[in-house]
């Protein structure tokens, strides 16, 4: 009858909820305890799972990258696979850019290649993009090579529409200048520049870059034009030594022609 | 002996991190020459004995990993090692100004036997070029890096050359 008139329910809320308030308070307190008791031993568990896990991480971290730079490494390689593939006639070692020279007036790098690879002093080196320089100096293990850019190097080119022969030269500020342009000759700027041969430093038809602009004045002899280097010589990492080019070597020839 | 052990090994370190790094972080045109610095930062620090090996070990690595002509650099260092020397004497209170008065200087001098001898050989350079374009950004930088590589060596020169204490 109490139940039914719904006295009932008030009166036990009135007792019920105190009650689950005390243990609830109670089991708060306890749990409380319990966790500031077992706290030392979980946090020396969790310090050695985050520990744990960031040495994976950084392991992890550290693949990452390297797999980057294989990544790297073996599109530039495949890149340089399809360039020896289209130029069958040349025979090629791929060597990778270890140092550059440290005196700021020269353009030289190291490549980890040497005599024993069955590098030779004078042998042309290049990229897929177009013609680095030729090999200055051999050691059993590395190469020196000077760069197109260098100061002190000169290249025997001809262009390629107009087919008309000239020099580049290399500048201080690692531009390349065309000179010995004939003054008849038509420049336009976007012409691309090849070796030509000439000399027999380098073969023919290696790409050496672009015209930019062109200096023609009439009291001059010859014209002169700036060039857009085809090889990016600040990205260089992997490059290919054409070993089966042997350069000509002319000194005899020349000394010949000043004692005759 | 440490000493030409010691020698070998910190210019070993900085021949690696000079042709594989700083070569490459060009200022302009302008780059570090540790060879350089570490000659004179050695030599001007007091109770070292034998500053020379330094200069005969840097001038080893120069040559071996430069394709400067023969001989220019280890002449070009020797100046400087002699100026090095001779101010050591004279500025002994004013160490780290001399460190970085001389890698201004010393950058002058290795920029002027390069371009002397490079002309000699035929290639030319305009002389504002060789100015703005190298020997200026090569001073700032090597001023920069002067000021590490001078209390690098301190470090060194006092773990070589404990000083004695007067009981």
């Amino acid at each position: 009858m109490i139940a039914l008139s719904g006295y009932l329910s008030q009166a036990s809320q009135i007792v019920f909820i105190p009650l689950v308030q005390a243990q609830t308070w109670v089991s708060d307190r306890y749990l409380a305890v319990q966790m500031f008791l077992n706290a030392p031993e979980d946090i020396a568990r969790l310090q050695q799972i985050n520990a744990e896990l960031e040495a994976e991480n950084s392991r992890l971290k550290f693949q990452n990258i390297e797999l980057q730079q294989q990544v790297i490494e073996a599109q530039v390689l495949a890149t340089l696979v399809d360039y020896a593939r289209t130029r069958f006639e040349s025979q090629y070692v791929a060597a990778s850019v270890i140092g550059f020279d440290s005196n700021p007036f020269l353009r030289y790098v190291i490549i980890n290649r040497g005599s024993d690879d069955g590098l030779r002093r004078g042998m042309p080196v290049v990229t897929n993009q177009g013609l680095v320089g030729n090999i200055a100096a051999v050691a059993p293990k590395a190469a020196r090579v000077q760069l197109i850019t260098d100061s002190s190097a000169a290249v025997n080119v001809q262009l390629q529409e107009s087919g008309e022969a000239a020099i580049i030269f290399g500048q201080l500020n690692g531009d390349i200048v065309l000179d010995r342009v004939p003054q008849s000759a038509n420049v336009l700027p976007g012409e691309l520049i090849v070796t030509s041969g000439l000399g027999g430093n380098y073969p023919p038809n290696l790409v050496v870059g672009q015209v930019t602009s062109v200096r023609k004045q009439d009291f001059d002899l010859f014209q002169t034009a700036s060039i857009q280097p085809a090889v990016d010589f600040r990205q260089l990492e992997i490059v290919l030594v054409i070993v089966n080019f042997q350069p000509i070597d002319l000194d005899p020839l020349v000394q010949d022609l000043n004692n005759p | 002996m440490i000493e030409i052990i010691l020698a070998f090994l910190v210019i070993t370190g900085a021949a690696i991190f000079e042709s594989a790094i700083l070569s490459r972080l060009a200022l302009i045109h302008g780059i570090a020459d540790l060879y350089m610095l570490l000659i004179v930062a050695w030599t001007i620090q007091p109770y070292v004995k034998r500053p020379w090996i330094w200069w005969g070990v840097a001038s080893l690595f120069s040559i071996l990993t430069s394709a400067t002509p023969f001989g220019v650099l280890p002449l070009a260092y020797l100046v400087v090692f002699v100026f090095a020397f001779f101010l050591r004497q004279r500025f002994w209170r004013a160490r780290f100004l001399t460190m970085l008065a001389l890698s201004v200087i010393g950058t002058f001098i290795v920029h002027s036997f390069s371009v002397i001898i490079l002309a000699l050989q035929g290639t030319f350079f305009s002389i504002s070029d060789v100015l703005n374009l190298v020997t200026l950004p090569s001073m700032l930088v090597n001023l920069i890096l002067s000021i590490p590589i001078y209390a690098l060596t301190r470090e060194m020169v006092g773990w070589l050359y404990p000083e004695k204490i007067e009981v």
